[in-house]
Protein backbone atom coordinates (compact mmCIF):
# COMPACT_ATOMS: atom_id res chain seq x y z
CA UNK A 1 0.00 0.00 0.00
CA UNK A 2 2.90 2.29 0.77
CA UNK A 3 4.25 2.11 -2.77
CA UNK A 4 1.02 3.28 -4.21
CA UNK A 5 0.85 6.70 -5.66
CA UNK A 6 3.95 7.67 -7.52
CA UNK A 7 3.51 5.51 -10.60
CA UNK A 8 -0.17 4.89 -10.34
CA UNK A 9 -0.87 8.09 -12.21
CA UNK A 10 -4.30 9.35 -12.92
CA UNK A 11 -7.17 6.99 -13.22
CA UNK A 12 -8.07 5.91 -16.72
CA UNK A 13 -4.72 6.95 -18.18
CA UNK A 14 -3.12 4.48 -20.60
CA UNK A 15 0.43 3.36 -19.87
CA UNK A 16 1.70 5.04 -23.02
CA UNK A 17 0.16 8.37 -22.04
CA UNK A 18 1.61 7.91 -18.56
CA UNK A 19 5.09 7.31 -19.97
CA UNK A 20 4.78 10.35 -22.17
CA UNK A 21 3.67 12.51 -19.24
CA UNK A 22 6.56 11.24 -17.12
CA UNK A 23 8.98 11.95 -19.97
CA UNK A 24 7.73 15.50 -20.48
CA UNK A 25 7.54 16.29 -16.77
CA UNK A 26 10.62 14.50 -15.45
CA UNK A 27 13.12 13.58 -18.13
CA UNK A 28 12.84 16.35 -20.68
CA UNK A 29 13.97 19.33 -18.54
CA UNK A 30 17.00 17.36 -17.40
CA UNK A 31 17.92 16.39 -20.94
CA UNK A 32 17.71 20.02 -21.99
CA UNK A 33 20.09 20.98 -19.20
CA UNK A 34 22.57 18.25 -20.17
CA UNK A 35 22.50 19.27 -23.79
CA UNK A 36 22.95 22.97 -22.98
CA UNK A 37 25.88 22.10 -20.71
CA UNK A 38 27.60 20.10 -23.47
CA UNK A 39 27.04 22.85 -26.02
CA UNK A 40 28.54 25.53 -23.76
CA UNK A 41 31.48 23.26 -23.01
CA UNK A 42 32.01 22.62 -26.71
CA UNK A 43 31.93 26.32 -27.59
CA UNK A 44 34.39 27.22 -24.82
CA UNK A 45 36.72 24.38 -25.84
CA UNK A 46 36.83 25.44 -29.47
CA UNK A 47 36.87 29.23 -29.23
CA UNK A 48 38.20 30.28 -25.85
CA UNK A 49 40.63 27.74 -24.43
CA UNK A 50 43.69 27.87 -26.73
CA UNK A 51 43.34 24.10 -27.19
CA UNK A 52 43.83 23.48 -23.45
CA UNK A 53 40.29 22.23 -22.88
CA UNK A 54 39.32 19.20 -24.96
CA UNK A 55 35.87 19.08 -26.51
CA UNK A 56 33.15 16.77 -25.09
CA UNK A 57 33.68 14.51 -28.08
CA UNK A 58 37.40 14.15 -27.37
CA UNK A 59 36.56 13.31 -23.75
CA UNK A 60 34.00 10.77 -24.93
CA UNK A 61 36.64 9.13 -27.14
CA UNK A 62 39.05 9.00 -24.22
CA UNK A 63 36.34 7.52 -22.01
CA UNK A 64 35.69 4.78 -24.54
CA UNK A 65 39.40 3.95 -24.57
CA UNK A 66 39.44 3.80 -20.76
CA UNK A 67 36.33 1.62 -20.67
CA UNK A 68 37.83 -0.66 -23.34
CA UNK A 69 41.17 -1.04 -21.53
CA UNK A 70 39.65 -2.99 -18.66
CA UNK A 71 41.33 -0.83 -16.02
CA UNK A 72 38.17 1.15 -15.38
CA UNK A 73 36.38 -1.60 -13.47
CA UNK A 74 39.45 -2.29 -11.33
CA UNK A 75 39.99 1.32 -10.25
CA UNK A 76 36.31 2.09 -9.93
CA UNK A 77 35.69 -0.91 -7.70
CA UNK A 78 38.57 0.05 -5.44
CA UNK A 79 37.22 3.56 -5.04
CA UNK A 80 33.70 2.22 -4.62
CA UNK A 81 34.79 -0.15 -1.86
CA UNK A 82 36.50 2.66 0.06
CA UNK A 83 33.46 4.86 -0.26
CA UNK A 84 30.92 2.23 0.71
CA UNK A 85 32.75 0.84 3.74
CA UNK A 86 33.39 4.28 5.20
CA UNK A 87 29.92 5.50 4.32
CA UNK A 88 28.15 2.53 5.91
CA UNK A 89 30.24 2.85 9.08
CA UNK A 90 29.61 6.58 9.36
CA UNK A 91 25.89 6.14 8.73
CA UNK A 92 25.42 3.55 11.46
CA UNK A 93 27.47 5.44 14.05
CA UNK A 94 25.70 8.69 13.14
CA UNK A 95 22.24 7.21 13.63
CA UNK A 96 23.16 6.01 17.09
CA UNK A 97 24.90 9.23 18.11
CA UNK A 98 22.34 11.52 16.45
CA UNK A 99 19.40 9.78 18.08
CA UNK A 100 21.16 9.80 21.42
CA UNK A 101 21.88 13.54 21.11
CA UNK A 102 18.29 14.18 20.09
CA UNK A 103 16.89 12.34 23.08
CA UNK A 104 19.30 13.28 25.85
CA UNK A 105 20.15 16.81 26.74
CA UNK A 106 23.31 15.66 28.48
CA UNK A 107 24.55 13.83 25.38
CA UNK A 108 23.67 16.85 23.28
CA UNK A 109 25.72 19.18 25.43
CA UNK A 110 28.62 16.75 25.58
CA UNK A 111 28.88 16.01 21.86
CA UNK A 112 27.66 19.14 20.10
CA UNK A 113 31.00 20.92 20.16
CA UNK A 114 32.69 17.83 18.75
CA UNK A 115 30.19 17.74 15.92
CA UNK A 116 30.73 21.40 15.11
CA UNK A 117 34.51 21.02 15.18
CA UNK A 118 34.20 17.94 12.97
CA UNK A 119 32.24 19.87 10.41
CA UNK A 120 34.65 22.79 10.44
CA UNK A 121 37.92 20.91 9.83
CA UNK A 122 38.60 20.76 6.07
CA UNK A 123 38.42 17.35 4.42
CA UNK A 124 41.86 17.83 2.87
CA UNK A 125 43.36 18.38 6.32
CA UNK A 126 41.85 15.11 7.55
CA UNK A 127 43.11 13.31 4.46
CA UNK A 128 46.67 14.56 5.00
CA UNK A 129 46.56 13.84 8.74
CA UNK A 130 45.32 10.30 8.19
CA UNK A 131 47.90 9.54 5.49
CA UNK A 132 50.67 10.87 7.75
CA UNK A 133 49.38 8.90 10.73
CA UNK A 134 48.60 5.57 9.13
CA UNK A 135 50.45 5.55 5.82
CA UNK A 136 48.97 4.26 2.60
CA UNK A 137 46.79 1.49 3.99
CA UNK A 138 43.15 0.73 3.29
CA UNK A 139 42.35 1.82 6.83
CA UNK A 140 43.61 5.33 6.08
CA UNK A 141 41.01 5.92 3.38
CA UNK A 142 38.23 4.50 5.53
CA UNK A 143 39.17 6.62 8.52
CA UNK A 144 39.61 9.83 6.57
CA UNK A 145 36.19 9.48 4.97
CA UNK A 146 34.60 8.39 8.20
CA UNK A 147 35.74 11.41 10.23
CA UNK A 148 34.66 13.86 7.55
CA UNK A 149 31.27 12.33 6.83
CA UNK A 150 30.11 11.31 10.23
CA UNK A 151 29.72 14.72 11.96
CA UNK A 152 27.74 15.96 8.98
CA UNK A 153 25.18 13.17 9.11
CA UNK A 154 25.09 13.11 12.90
CA UNK A 155 23.94 16.71 12.73
CA UNK A 156 21.18 15.67 10.36
CA UNK A 157 19.84 12.86 12.56
CA UNK A 158 20.11 15.00 15.65
CA UNK A 159 17.89 17.61 14.04
CA UNK A 160 15.55 14.86 12.85
CA UNK A 161 15.02 13.43 16.31
CA UNK A 162 14.42 16.87 17.76
CA UNK A 163 11.74 17.44 15.14
CA UNK A 164 9.76 14.31 16.04
CA UNK A 165 6.16 15.25 16.64
CA UNK A 166 5.52 14.36 20.28
CA UNK A 167 1.80 14.91 19.81
CA UNK A 168 1.77 11.82 17.60
CA UNK A 169 3.64 9.86 20.24
CA UNK A 170 0.97 10.95 22.73
CA UNK A 171 -1.74 9.81 20.32
CA UNK A 172 -0.04 6.42 20.17
CA UNK A 173 -0.14 6.28 23.94
CA UNK A 174 -3.90 6.95 24.05
CA UNK A 175 -4.54 4.21 21.49
CA UNK A 176 -2.25 1.74 23.30
CA UNK A 177 0.35 1.43 20.52
CA UNK A 178 3.07 0.23 22.90
CA UNK A 179 6.81 0.89 22.40
CA UNK A 180 7.45 -1.39 19.38
CA UNK A 181 4.55 -0.09 17.34
CA UNK A 182 5.34 3.50 18.33
CA UNK A 183 8.95 3.23 17.15
CA UNK A 184 8.05 1.43 13.92
CA UNK A 185 4.95 3.35 12.88
CA UNK A 186 5.30 6.73 14.58
CA UNK A 187 8.98 7.57 15.13
CA UNK A 188 10.86 5.89 12.24
CA UNK A 189 8.64 7.23 9.44
CA UNK A 190 9.38 10.72 10.71
CA UNK A 191 13.13 10.06 10.51
CA UNK A 192 13.15 8.61 6.99
CA UNK A 193 13.39 11.97 5.19
CA UNK A 194 16.39 12.81 7.39
CA UNK A 195 17.96 9.41 6.75
CA UNK A 196 17.66 9.87 3.01
CA UNK A 197 19.01 13.39 2.93
CA UNK A 198 21.83 12.41 5.28
CA UNK A 199 22.65 9.42 3.11
CA UNK A 200 22.78 11.54 0.00
CA UNK A 201 24.93 14.18 1.62
CA UNK A 202 27.27 11.59 3.10
CA UNK A 203 27.71 9.69 -0.13
CA UNK A 204 28.53 12.88 -2.04
CA UNK A 205 31.08 13.90 0.59
CA UNK A 206 32.57 10.42 0.77
CA UNK A 207 33.18 10.27 -2.96
CA UNK A 208 34.94 13.59 -3.02
CA UNK A 209 37.15 12.75 -0.11
CA UNK A 210 38.13 9.28 -1.25
CA UNK A 211 39.44 10.74 -4.48
CA UNK A 212 41.54 13.24 -2.52
CA UNK A 213 42.98 10.49 -0.34
CA UNK A 214 43.79 8.39 -3.38
CA UNK A 215 45.36 11.41 -5.04
CA UNK A 216 47.75 11.66 -2.08
CA UNK A 217 49.43 8.42 -3.05
CA UNK A 218 47.31 5.32 -3.31
CA UNK A 219 48.30 2.87 -6.04
CA UNK A 220 44.83 2.44 -7.44
CA UNK A 221 41.40 4.05 -7.60
CA UNK A 222 39.95 6.98 -9.47
CA UNK A 223 42.11 9.46 -7.56
CA UNK A 224 45.25 7.55 -8.53
CA UNK A 225 44.21 7.65 -12.18
CA UNK A 226 43.64 11.39 -11.92
CA UNK A 227 47.21 11.80 -10.58
CA UNK A 228 48.58 9.71 -13.43
CA UNK A 229 46.77 11.71 -16.09
CA UNK A 230 47.79 14.95 -14.36
CA UNK A 231 51.44 13.91 -14.44
CA UNK A 232 51.13 13.21 -18.17
CA UNK A 233 49.35 16.54 -18.54
CA UNK A 234 46.54 14.71 -20.32
CA UNK A 235 43.52 16.93 -19.80
CA UNK A 236 41.23 14.64 -21.81
CA UNK A 237 42.19 11.78 -19.50
CA UNK A 238 41.49 13.82 -16.35
CA UNK A 239 38.09 14.84 -17.70
CA UNK A 240 37.27 11.33 -18.92
CA UNK A 241 37.92 9.77 -15.49
CA UNK A 242 35.97 12.56 -13.82
CA UNK A 243 33.08 12.12 -16.24
CA UNK A 244 32.93 8.34 -15.82
CA UNK A 245 33.01 8.74 -12.10
CA UNK A 246 30.23 11.34 -12.24
CA UNK A 247 28.07 9.01 -14.32
CA UNK A 248 28.36 6.31 -11.66
CA UNK A 249 27.41 8.88 -9.00
CA UNK A 250 24.39 9.97 -10.99
CA UNK A 251 23.31 6.36 -11.37
CA UNK A 252 23.44 5.95 -7.60
CA UNK A 253 21.57 9.19 -7.08
CA UNK A 254 18.78 8.51 -9.55
CA UNK A 255 18.70 4.73 -9.35
CA UNK A 256 19.13 4.58 -5.59
CA UNK A 257 18.10 7.60 -3.60
CA UNK A 258 15.36 8.86 -5.87
CA UNK A 259 13.76 5.41 -5.91
CA UNK A 260 14.03 5.08 -2.14
CA UNK A 261 12.47 8.50 -1.80
CA UNK A 262 9.55 7.51 -4.00
CA UNK A 263 9.14 4.26 -2.14
CA UNK A 264 9.15 5.77 1.35
CA UNK A 265 7.85 9.27 0.84
CA UNK A 266 4.94 8.44 -1.44
CA UNK A 267 2.57 9.88 1.14
CA UNK A 268 3.83 13.40 0.55
CA UNK A 269 1.40 14.80 -1.94
CA UNK A 270 2.45 16.73 -4.99
CA UNK A 271 1.17 20.28 -5.19
CA UNK A 272 -1.37 19.14 -7.73
CA UNK A 273 -3.29 16.79 -5.48
CA UNK A 274 -2.95 18.95 -2.41
CA UNK A 275 -5.27 21.46 -4.00
CA UNK A 276 -8.17 19.07 -3.70
CA UNK A 277 -10.92 20.37 -1.46
CA UNK A 278 -13.82 18.82 0.31
CA UNK B 1 -12.38 0.63 39.21
CA UNK B 2 -15.17 -1.47 40.60
CA UNK B 3 -17.37 0.74 42.75
CA UNK B 4 -19.03 2.30 39.77
CA UNK B 5 -22.78 1.98 39.79
CA UNK B 6 -24.38 0.67 36.59
CA UNK B 7 -25.64 3.99 35.39
CA UNK B 8 -22.24 5.69 35.34
CA UNK B 9 -19.41 4.94 32.94
CA UNK B 10 -17.06 7.40 34.55
CA UNK B 11 -16.70 8.96 37.95
CA UNK B 12 -14.07 11.50 38.89
CA UNK B 13 -13.79 12.09 42.62
CA UNK B 14 -11.85 14.85 44.32
CA UNK B 15 -9.23 14.97 41.54
CA UNK B 16 -6.09 16.95 42.31
CA UNK B 17 -3.27 17.89 40.05
CA UNK B 18 -0.55 20.50 40.25
CA UNK B 19 2.49 21.46 38.23
CA UNK B 20 5.75 22.79 39.48
CA UNK B 21 6.69 26.13 38.01
CA UNK B 22 9.23 28.85 38.72
CA UNK B 23 7.41 30.21 41.76
CA UNK B 24 6.48 26.89 43.30
CA UNK B 25 3.45 24.68 42.82
CA UNK B 26 0.65 25.64 40.51
CA UNK B 27 -2.72 24.02 41.20
CA UNK B 28 -4.60 23.04 38.05
CA UNK B 29 -7.22 20.73 39.53
CA UNK B 30 -8.18 21.02 43.16
CA UNK B 31 -10.79 18.52 44.23
CA UNK B 32 -12.79 18.22 41.03
CA UNK B 33 -15.86 15.93 40.95
CA UNK B 34 -17.60 14.75 37.81
CA UNK B 35 -19.78 11.87 36.63
CA UNK B 36 -20.68 10.68 33.17
CA UNK B 37 -23.75 8.52 32.61
CA UNK B 38 -23.91 5.75 30.03
CA UNK B 39 -24.87 7.21 26.64
CA UNK B 40 -24.70 10.76 27.98
CA UNK B 41 -23.10 13.70 26.18
CA UNK B 42 -21.42 16.02 28.66
CA UNK B 43 -19.61 19.22 27.77
CA UNK B 44 -17.00 20.72 30.04
CA UNK B 45 -16.89 24.40 29.41
CA UNK B 46 -14.21 26.74 30.58
CA UNK B 47 -11.84 29.41 29.45
CA UNK B 48 -8.42 28.58 28.03
CA UNK B 49 -6.08 27.55 30.80
CA UNK B 50 -8.90 26.57 33.18
CA UNK B 51 -7.55 23.02 33.44
CA UNK B 52 -10.11 21.26 31.26
CA UNK B 53 -7.58 19.65 28.93
CA UNK B 54 -5.57 18.49 31.91
CA UNK B 55 -8.68 16.76 33.22
CA UNK B 56 -9.08 14.83 29.97
CA UNK B 57 -5.41 13.88 29.96
CA UNK B 58 -5.68 12.55 33.50
CA UNK B 59 -8.72 10.47 32.56
CA UNK B 60 -6.93 9.10 29.47
CA UNK B 61 -3.86 8.21 31.54
CA UNK B 62 -1.63 10.66 29.65
CA UNK B 63 -0.86 12.49 32.87
CA UNK B 64 -0.52 11.35 36.45
CA UNK B 65 -2.62 13.06 39.09
CA UNK B 66 -1.71 13.87 42.67
CA UNK B 67 -4.87 12.88 44.50
CA UNK B 68 -8.45 11.70 44.20
CA UNK B 69 -9.66 8.86 42.02
CA UNK B 70 -10.94 8.15 38.55
CA UNK B 71 -13.38 5.25 38.34
CA UNK B 72 -14.43 3.62 35.10
CA UNK B 73 -13.05 1.53 32.32
CA UNK B 74 -10.35 3.97 31.32
CA UNK B 75 -8.61 1.35 29.17
CA UNK B 76 -11.38 1.63 26.64
CA UNK B 77 -11.09 5.23 25.66
CA UNK B 78 -11.39 6.87 22.29
CA UNK B 79 -9.75 10.28 22.03
CA UNK B 80 -10.20 13.07 19.52
CA UNK B 81 -7.59 15.78 19.84
CA UNK B 82 -7.78 19.40 18.84
CA UNK B 83 -5.44 18.55 15.94
CA UNK B 84 -6.20 15.52 13.80
CA UNK B 85 -2.96 13.75 14.82
CA UNK B 86 -3.09 11.32 11.92
CA UNK B 87 -0.07 9.36 10.71
CA UNK B 88 0.46 11.06 7.37
CA UNK B 89 2.47 8.13 6.00
CA UNK B 90 -0.46 5.76 6.43
CA UNK B 91 -3.61 5.78 4.39
CA UNK B 92 -6.95 6.59 6.02
CA UNK B 93 -7.57 2.84 6.24
CA UNK B 94 -4.11 2.33 7.76
CA UNK B 95 -4.73 4.96 10.42
CA UNK B 96 -7.89 3.18 11.58
CA UNK B 97 -6.34 -0.28 11.28
CA UNK B 98 -3.38 0.50 13.53
CA UNK B 99 -5.79 1.65 16.26
CA UNK B 100 -7.76 -1.58 15.93
CA UNK B 101 -4.59 -3.70 16.05
CA UNK B 102 -3.27 -1.86 19.09
CA UNK B 103 -6.52 -2.18 20.98
CA UNK B 104 -6.52 -5.93 20.31
CA UNK B 105 -9.69 -6.05 18.24
CA UNK B 106 -9.81 -9.46 16.44
CA UNK B 107 -8.43 -9.22 12.91
CA UNK B 108 -11.55 -10.73 11.38
CA UNK B 109 -13.54 -7.67 12.42
CA UNK B 110 -11.15 -5.02 11.07
CA UNK B 111 -12.44 -4.67 7.51
CA UNK B 112 -16.06 -4.58 8.50
CA UNK B 113 -15.50 -2.01 11.26
CA UNK B 114 -13.33 0.27 9.14
CA UNK B 115 -15.92 0.22 6.40
CA UNK B 116 -18.72 0.94 8.81
CA UNK B 117 -17.11 3.88 10.60
CA UNK B 118 -15.66 5.47 7.48
CA UNK B 119 -19.13 5.26 6.03
CA UNK B 120 -20.49 6.92 9.15
CA UNK B 121 -18.18 9.92 8.74
CA UNK B 122 -18.90 9.86 5.01
CA UNK B 123 -15.36 9.01 3.93
CA UNK B 124 -15.86 5.48 2.59
CA UNK B 125 -14.47 6.56 -0.76
CA UNK B 126 -11.28 7.93 0.79
CA UNK B 127 -10.04 4.76 2.51
CA UNK B 128 -6.94 4.53 0.30
CA UNK B 129 -6.07 8.23 0.39
CA UNK B 130 -3.19 9.67 2.37
CA UNK B 131 -4.22 12.28 4.97
CA UNK B 132 -2.26 15.13 3.40
CA UNK B 133 -4.38 14.86 0.28
CA UNK B 134 -7.52 15.57 2.33
CA UNK B 135 -8.90 18.87 3.60
CA UNK B 136 -8.71 19.82 7.30
CA UNK B 137 -12.34 18.94 7.92
CA UNK B 138 -11.95 15.55 6.25
CA UNK B 139 -8.86 14.81 8.31
CA UNK B 140 -10.69 15.61 11.52
CA UNK B 141 -13.47 13.26 10.43
CA UNK B 142 -10.86 10.51 9.97
CA UNK B 143 -9.66 11.21 13.47
CA UNK B 144 -13.23 10.93 14.79
CA UNK B 145 -13.61 7.63 12.90
CA UNK B 146 -10.35 6.41 14.46
CA UNK B 147 -11.70 7.13 17.93
CA UNK B 148 -15.05 5.48 17.20
CA UNK B 149 -13.75 2.42 15.34
CA UNK B 150 -12.40 0.87 18.52
CA UNK B 151 -15.93 1.18 19.94
CA UNK B 152 -14.77 2.81 23.14
CA UNK B 153 -16.72 2.88 26.33
CA UNK B 154 -15.95 6.58 26.72
CA UNK B 155 -15.19 9.08 24.00
CA UNK B 156 -13.02 12.01 25.08
CA UNK B 157 -12.88 15.04 22.85
CA UNK B 158 -10.59 17.99 23.39
CA UNK B 159 -11.89 20.99 21.41
CA UNK B 160 -11.98 18.90 18.23
CA UNK B 161 -13.59 21.56 16.06
CA UNK B 162 -11.74 24.63 17.28
CA UNK B 163 -8.91 24.49 14.76
CA UNK B 164 -11.31 24.38 11.80
CA UNK B 165 -12.90 27.30 10.04
CA UNK B 166 -16.41 28.10 11.29
CA UNK B 167 -18.30 26.82 8.24
CA UNK B 168 -16.51 23.47 8.31
CA UNK B 169 -16.87 23.30 12.10
CA UNK B 170 -20.63 23.92 11.86
CA UNK B 171 -21.06 21.19 9.29
CA UNK B 172 -18.93 18.78 11.29
CA UNK B 173 -20.81 19.42 14.57
CA UNK B 174 -24.07 18.59 12.89
CA UNK B 175 -22.78 15.40 11.27
CA UNK B 176 -21.13 14.40 14.51
CA UNK B 177 -24.33 14.80 16.48
CA UNK B 178 -26.20 12.64 13.96
CA UNK B 179 -23.57 9.93 14.31
CA UNK B 180 -23.65 10.02 18.10
CA UNK B 181 -27.40 9.75 18.38
CA UNK B 182 -27.09 6.67 16.18
CA UNK B 183 -24.38 5.09 18.35
CA UNK B 184 -25.59 6.01 21.84
CA UNK B 185 -22.00 6.82 22.77
CA UNK B 186 -20.93 8.28 26.14
CA UNK B 187 -18.99 11.47 25.41
CA UNK B 188 -16.98 13.89 27.48
CA UNK B 189 -16.37 16.94 25.34
CA UNK B 190 -14.16 19.85 26.31
CA UNK B 191 -14.77 23.26 24.77
CA UNK B 192 -14.53 26.99 25.37
CA UNK B 193 -17.34 27.68 22.91
CA UNK B 194 -20.72 28.27 24.61
CA UNK B 195 -22.75 27.87 21.40
CA UNK B 196 -21.06 24.56 20.70
CA UNK B 197 -21.87 23.35 24.22
CA UNK B 198 -25.50 24.49 23.99
CA UNK B 199 -25.91 22.79 20.62
CA UNK B 200 -24.22 19.47 21.42
CA UNK B 201 -24.52 18.54 25.06
CA UNK B 202 -27.16 17.13 27.37
CA UNK B 203 -25.23 18.25 30.40
CA UNK B 204 -22.95 21.27 30.54
CA UNK B 205 -20.39 21.52 33.32
CA UNK B 206 -19.15 25.10 33.62
CA UNK B 207 -15.75 25.48 35.28
CA UNK B 208 -14.48 28.47 37.25
CA UNK B 209 -12.49 30.77 34.99
CA UNK B 210 -9.39 30.85 37.10
CA UNK B 211 -7.51 27.67 37.87
CA UNK B 212 -7.60 25.49 39.86
CA UNK B 213 -10.56 24.01 38.02
CA UNK B 214 -13.69 23.75 40.11
CA UNK B 215 -17.22 23.17 38.95
CA UNK B 216 -19.06 26.48 38.98
CA UNK B 217 -22.41 25.15 37.87
CA UNK B 218 -24.01 22.26 36.02
CA UNK B 219 -26.66 23.05 33.43
CA UNK B 220 -29.05 20.44 32.03
CA UNK B 221 -30.01 20.78 28.41
CA UNK B 222 -33.23 18.84 27.81
CA UNK B 223 -33.69 19.98 24.18
CA UNK B 224 -34.42 16.93 22.05
CA UNK B 225 -32.13 15.90 19.18
CA UNK B 226 -31.88 16.82 16.32
CA UNK B 227 -31.26 20.42 17.25
CA UNK B 228 -30.90 23.57 15.23
CA UNK B 229 -27.89 25.67 16.19
CA UNK B 230 -29.66 28.89 15.16
CA UNK B 231 -32.86 28.14 17.08
CA UNK B 232 -33.98 30.48 19.86
CA UNK B 233 -33.70 27.69 22.47
CA UNK B 234 -30.04 26.95 21.69
CA UNK B 235 -29.19 30.64 21.53
CA UNK B 236 -30.90 31.48 24.85
CA UNK B 237 -29.11 28.54 26.49
CA UNK B 238 -25.88 29.92 25.10
CA UNK B 239 -26.64 33.28 26.78
CA UNK B 240 -27.33 31.52 30.04
CA UNK B 241 -23.99 29.67 29.83
CA UNK B 242 -22.12 32.86 29.02
CA UNK B 243 -23.60 34.54 32.09
CA UNK B 244 -21.59 32.06 34.19
CA UNK B 245 -18.23 32.58 32.50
Amino acid sequence: MATQGWLSGRTGETSLAKLRRLFVADVFPRLVFLLAFLVVWHVIAIFFSNDLLPTPIAVLDESIVILGSGSFAFHMLNTLRRVMVAFAGAWVVSIILGVWMGLSERAEKFFDMGVVIGITIPGLAWAIIMVMLFGLRPLTAYLAVFVVVFPMITLNFWEGVKDIDMQLVEMGEVFDFGPARTIRHVVLPQLIPYMLSAGRLALGLAWKLVVVVEFLGFGNGIGYQLTTEYNLFNMAGVLAWTALFTVIMLLIEYGGFKLLERRYLAWRPSVEIRRRVE
Amino acid sequence: MSQLDGQHVLEVRDLQKSYRDGQGRFEVLDGLDLTLDRGEFTCILGRSGSGKSTLLKCIAGLEDYDGGEILGNTNEIGYVFQEDRLLNWKTVDGNLRIALESEGVPKAEHDERIERYLDLVDLAKNADDYPLTLSGGMRQRVSIARALVIEPEILLMDEPFSSLDEITARDLRKRFLDILTELDQSVLFVTHNATEAAFLAETIVVLEHEPPAEVKTVIDNPLPYPRDIDSEEVQSLKREIISYI
